[in-house]
């Protein structure tokens, strides 16, 4: 289920939305997403997806006039899927042009505008070059985020310690939550619950960081902490039905509910755990439960 | 930062059926997908689905 994996990764996220026209539709006619021209191109360039009983249909990347150059396990990694993204748009840079809009972005953007753009293109680097040659706070935090995405730590702290006790109020939620992952990673869950814990619902962020609560009470190795993990995650979904962070929470819930030791992909075997209803493949381990 | 990737909503005409918006700016359905795919000069990305979708967007 990329859904739960690979599809709520931001990495991910952002190399499809800046460099693909996604799309998904239903294979079978009856169903809510079915669209019969995607069908005819898909069973055209992979002739097995036609039939009445399929396997787990991998993700195409396909030309508008219907080449096939690419195709990805449902079952891929974060990691597998953005480098097979990135290693179609290397061997086909007649497909990642800038278009005018970034070109402008790129010459005339501000550092925050660049950074973001060089991330997305998977230049990480030198996006953070970008972002450390900056003085302003915004810059701190958006550095920070970077380098939690890349899981350096020691970076996160380097960044955060550039905008303490002078913070903006435009990116006092941006830090407190990068603070927050950063105690987590840590195994500092009480640090991590103090930074967020509070907010309220009209928090901008407030579902990561409702999804970062349950995280760190899960770390807190008890009976009580699973249950007020399950139920923060439980809650979120319930809320927030169409946000980035639901299908994030709803691995968790998942993984956890269901007892998962997290070796190999799990499958609830038809039982419906998810909250999301999700059935059958769960994903594979969430990597969020063991950040460090 | 991930506030950048949220979308517009956007709804299907056909039966209503929502787009999911939970990340990923998806452009349904083939056909204004495949528009957007030359007007732009970007690959499409399909994701066929065999288990199932749901008219609130779920899959």
């Amino acid at each position: 289920m990329l859904r739960a994996g690979p599809f709520s990764d931001e990495r991910v996220i952002r190399t499809i939305n800046r460099r693909f026209v996604p799309l998904y539709f239903d294979l079978s006619p009856a169903g809510a997403a079915a669209d019969g021209l995607a069908r005819q191109l898909v069973v055209k360039v992979k002739p097995a997806l036609g039939g009445p009983a399929v396997e787990t249909p991998p993700l195409l990347v396909v030309t508008p006039g219907g080449a096939l150059l690419s195709e990805t396990s449902n079952y891929a990694s974060e990691d597998e899927l953005l480098s097979a993204l990135r290693a179609v748009l290397k061997s086909h840079p007649e497909w990642n042009e800038p278009g005018e809009e970034e070109r402008k972005l790129a010459t005339s953007g501000t550092p925050i505008e660049r950074a973001n753009l060089l991330f997305d293109l998977g230049d990480e680097a030198a996006a953070r070059t970008l972002l450390k040659e900056s003085s302003d706070a915004d810059a701190a935090v958006l550095l920070a985020h970077f380098c939690r995405l890349a899981r350096d730590w020691e970076g996160v702290e380097q960044a955060l310690a550039r905008v303490k006790g002078a913070v903006p109020a435009g990116v006092e939620r941006d830090a407190q939550l990068e603070r927050a992952w950063l105690a987590y990673a840590r195994r500092d869950a009480a640090g991590a619950i103090a930074e967020i814990g509070k907010w309220t619902k009209e928090s901008p962020r407030y579902s990561e960081a409702r999804y970062v609560v349950g995280l760190a009470q899960l770390r807190r190795d008890s009976r009580r902490g699973k249950l007020e993990a399950l139920a923060t995650w439980k809650a979120l979904i319930d809320c927030c039905s169409q946000d980035p962070w639901v299908y994030r929470a709803d691995w968790a819930y998942t993984q956890v509910a269901s007892g998962s030791d997290g070796h190999g992909d799990f499958s609830t075997g038809g039982e419906r755990i998810s909250p999301l209803g999700r059935i059958g493949y769960m994903g594979r381990r969430n990597p969020d439960l063991d950040l460090r | 930062m991930l506030d950048h990737l949220l979308l517009a909503f956007a709804c299907l005409a056909p039966g209503e059926t929502k787009v999911d918006q939970t990340g990923i700016r998806w452009a349904l359905p083939f056909k204004e997908a495949q528009k957007r795919s030359l007007r732009e000069k970007r690959l499409l990305l399909i994701k066929p689905i065999a288990f199932g979708t749901e008219k609130s967007g779920g899959w």
